[in-house]
């Protein structure tokens, strides 16, 4: 349907035009497939409520400019109930003041009368708005007939009322197919250069006054039949930025949103406004219950003339595909359910573990070789040192999480595109609320299995600010991908000959226990939190479930690159400039020309000590000079800023039988937890290009002293180092993230705080106990 | 048992297989944003629900779309039989 407005003629001139337009539609509405097939930005599409995180932004093409399509996350209303409600709910309001060109509400053909609610709602606000029927395809199928010209009709009416004509546009399109999309396309720019159009007609008619009071008859109609005061709206245009301003006319309509909409989020102007609002009784919120009941009445009502009669509201449930219902009672059934999603987290983690090491082991191979390639080729100096040490290994630090990365989130990705993740949701509710936490917390959860950083931004999809702080809290408990290289190489000097039982070594049963314990640690602070500084009731759980679909394989690769580049942006940043700092404060104060030849002397001296044959001191020739370079290296650690912290730190490890080398390890595994291998290698004089495989490395640690000759790892040392590692918050990404996500340094001091006690407390336990047996 | 009468959706323990339909007499004294959700996801008074139960959890189907919610939940909504007799 086209817009009621004609377009001024000379708006469609050959100037080029630059436009905004913001998307937003109910979760599974298939709103981002409609923005990628108009943008050609295939960002990421989901089944399941909360994929899209962040706003996308994308520039679409018109004959007579560029529009920016914006593209925020699902949500059925404006009243927002979670910080990535917040965000649409935030963006759709200020897009009523002028900050875009057009509203477009995506709805989904196939459950038109919740995506009508949300367009309503969205129309009220008296913009620009074009409501998109989207997946008229599947609607068809299922005998769903859908009268545009009428629905345009009933929308229309609705603002007929008001002062000024609405501009209002009704398609139909399917982005699965490209049904349509052309024809929408047409129309976004004929209503944006309407609405330029008309702004600019307003804008003389007004001049900046806030005489010319819009209200829309159905907010109207409720609790705005006494204007909002002269004064306030003064006082409100006063506090807007002068874009902003300018539309002074849908200043009441906003404030009445704005005392609706309230999200932890919003902007400073919005919190000022939102005061300024509530304090006018016109625009109290009392009779919100009665506007929702009154839209669904209108919906019901006026949907006899749009939706055919076989598909009346009434019997529109019929219209859901009978197999979703069929495949649920067993894939929801306690049992059943609980069984296959056991088999699939199974299956899952083989692919993670099994999946990703030979990609984990190209790629160090790669950055080992891109290391080697640099010393050879620069001259020998500080600048070359930092490029090979620090500038490399920090972008090797960082692209080695990918390939777990990568499958993670394209299984996550499948299990969302199917519509499994919301099942997967319900059924570890039982599990999740017995922590107080529900369901809904376990995509933050499965992601924090690989990195707790892209899992504190999925906490976003939770609906409370107490849910996600004790998420966010528990979530660096969980094994991430990065301890398991220190696992691996401490449980070797743990175990240096293990047996088997079941058939399974006992190192793999270690692994297994120290999973287990991470996750007992997760949901028991979990549990602790949410009785202590974090109480609270257990939240609602409310889960759409969306039909199961079959996923299209575009659209997960192409959402594995947005995350990967989401990953290497929020933690890859930190762990880079974590590795280039660890780098600087073990290489500086240098070491002076004298020192590293008495290292080199000393190292020398003591292989020909050691030395007792010829044949030996043959054998022994070849390893010299690694020696001497590796004792070059140590003593220039222990030299550094960061040996000099690590002996600071060595009689707060004492007591866990650590020395101040350990100490060192431990704060460069700050940068990334992995990094503690190669900080041991460098500061036990073995060279950094050690990994927890490196039989030099385990055996350096395991002939490491005390001053007072006794050993530095014993079995006990190294499992109260395990469990160290388990529960202490050693990651810089993490912290970051947490800062940037709660606002301030509260709680990412609060996180350290705690995991670093509960971690030290825990391996002296450890420590005391095993000495006492 | 006869269910004519309005009642909480939990009450509904053991013979749900039977009541696939109900009519939602309204929502109890829920908390607000709780409320102000489930009325925003269609549950305003005099919709028809599709109910199925999964252990402690509902699926209740509105208007096509299905939703799942726990018992905590559904205890707030008011419904009858009174649609299938």
């Amino acid at each position: 349907m086209n817009t009621q407005n004609s377009i001024d003629e000379s708006s469609s001139s050959s100037i080029t035009k630059h436009f905004k337009a913001l998307m937003v539609g109910r979760p599974n509405a298939g709103k981002t497939s409609v923005y990628n097939r108009l943008t050609g930005h295939r960002l990421k599409t989901g089944n399941y409520h909360g994929v899209t995180v962040e706003h996308a932004e994308g520039i679409m093409s018109l004959e007579g400019g560029k529009l920016a399509l914006i593209d925020l996350p699902g949500t059925p209303s404006l009243i927002p109930h979670s910080p990535d409600e917040g965000l649409t709910s935030s963006a759709t309001l200020n897009a009523s003041l002028g900050a875009y060109d057009v509203l477009v509400t995506i709805v989904d053909a196939t459950r038109l009368i919740e995506g009508l609610y949300l367009s309503l709602q969205v129309l009220e606000l008296g913009w620009p708005t074009l409501v998109v029927i989207n997946q008229i395809d599947l609607a068809e199928q299922a005998g769903v007939q859908i009268d545009l010209k009428a629905l345009h009709q009933s929308l229309q009416s609705q603002s007929a009322g008001s002062k000024e004509s609405q501009l209002i546009s009704v398609l139909a399109v399917s982005a699965l197919t490209g049904q349509g999309i052309d024809e929408l396309r047409t129309e976004l720019e004929t209503l944006c250069l309407s609405s330029q159009s008309k702004q600019q007609s307003q804008s003389g008619e007004e001049n900046g006054e806030a005489s010319g009071v819009y209200s829309h008859p159905w907010v109207s109609r409720q609790d705005l039949r006494a204007q909002v005061s002269p004064q306030l709206l003064a006082e409100v245009q006063k506090g807007l930025p002068a874009p902003l301003s300018s539309q002074a006319s849908h200043l009441n309509t906003y404030l009445h949103w704005l005392t609706l909409s309230r999200n932890e989020n919003e902007s400073p102007i919005d919190a000022k406004l939102r005061l300024l609002a509530l304090s006018e009784p016109a625009l109290q919120s009392e009779l919100a219950e009665q506007q929702i009941v009154d839209r669904y009445t209108w919906l019901d009502k006026e949907s006899t003339k749009w939706l055919s009669s076989s598909r009346s509201s009434e019997d529109a449930s019929t219209a859901k595909p009978p197999l979703s219902n069929r495949i649920d009672k067993y894939i929801l059934h306690p049992f059943w359910g609980s069984f296959v999603f056991i088999m699939l987290m199974i299956l899952m983690f083989q692919a993670l573990f099994v999946g990703a090491d030979p990609f984990i082991g190209m790629i160090e191979d790669g950055v080992a070789w891109l290391g080697d390639v640099a010393q050879v080729y620069l001259p020998e100096s500080i600048i070359s040192e930092f490029i090979v040490e620090g500038l490399i290994n920090g972008v090797g630090n960082v692209i080695v999480f990918l390939p777990q990365v990568l499958i993670l989130f394209g299984l996550i990705g499948l299990m969302e595109d199917s519509g499994y993740m919301s099942r997967a949701a319900a059924l570890t509710d039982r599990v999740m609320r017995s922590a107080g936490l529900s369901g809904r917390a376990f995509v933050p959860m499965l992601s924090g299995f690989i990195c707790a950083v892209p899992a504190i931004l999925a906490t976003r999809t939770l609906p409370q600010r107490r849910d996600r702080l004790l998420t966010m809290m528990a979530l660096p408990l969980l094994t991430c991908s990065a301890r398991l290289p220190v696992y691996t190489l401490l449980i070797a000097t743990l175990l240096p000959d293990p047996g088997s039982t079941l058939g399974i070594d006992h190192r793999a049963w270690v692994m297994v226990l120290l999973y287990l314990f991470a996750t007992f640690s997760a949901f028991a602070a979990v549990w602790v939190m949410g009785k202590t500084i974090l109480k609270g009731e257990t939240p609602p759980l409310l889960i759409h479930l969306p039909d199961y679909r079959k996923p299209v394989a575009k659209d997960v690769l192409q959402r594995l690159s947005t995350r990967a580049m989401v990953f290497i942006k929020e933690a890859g940043s930190v762990i880079l400039a974590g590795t280039i700092v660890l780098w600087i404060l073990l290489s500086f104060p240098r070491l002076d020309q004298t020192s590293l030849e008495q290292a080199s002397n000393e190292q020398a001296k003591a292989t020909a000590t050691q030395t007792t044959s010829t044949q030996q001191a043959k054998n022994t020739q070849k390893t010299t000079s690694q020696d001497s370079e590796g004792q070059r290296l140590a003593k220039q650690r222990a030299q550094s800023y960061g040996g000099q912290l690590g002996r600071f730190m060595e009689p707060v490890l004492r007591p866990l039988g650590w020395d101040w080398q350990v100490g060192v390890g431990l704060i460069g595994a700050f940068a990334a937890r992995e990094v503690f291998v190669s900080t041991l290698g460098m500061v036990y004089g073995v060279g950094a290009e050690v990994d927890e495989e490196s039989v030099s490395l385990r055996e350096k640690i395991k002939s490491a002293r005390h001053s007072d000759g006794s050993p530095v790892f014993t079995p006990i040392s190294a499992l109260a180092l395990l469990i160290f590692f388990s529960l202490a918050c050693q990651c810089l990404s993490t912290l970051a993230a947490v800062k940037r996500e709660t606002g301030g340094y509260r709680w990412p001091l609060f996180m350290f705080g705690y995991m670093s006690v509960l971690a030290y407390t825990c391996a002296f336990l450890v420590t005391w106990i095993g000495t006492v047996i | 048992m006869s269910h004519s009468e309005c009642q909480p959706l939990t009450s509904f323990t053991s013979d749900l297989k039977a009541l696939s339909s109900l009519k939602l007499e309204g929502l109890s004294e829920a908390p607000d944003s709780l409320k102000t959700r489930l009325l925003e996801l269609g549950l305003v008074k005099g919709t028809t629900l599709q109910v199925s139960r999964n252990g402690g959890q509902y699926v209740v189907q509105i208007r096509g779309d299905r939703l799942l919610l726990r018992a905590a939940e559904a205890q707030y909504l008011m419904v009858s039989t009174s649609l299938n007799g």
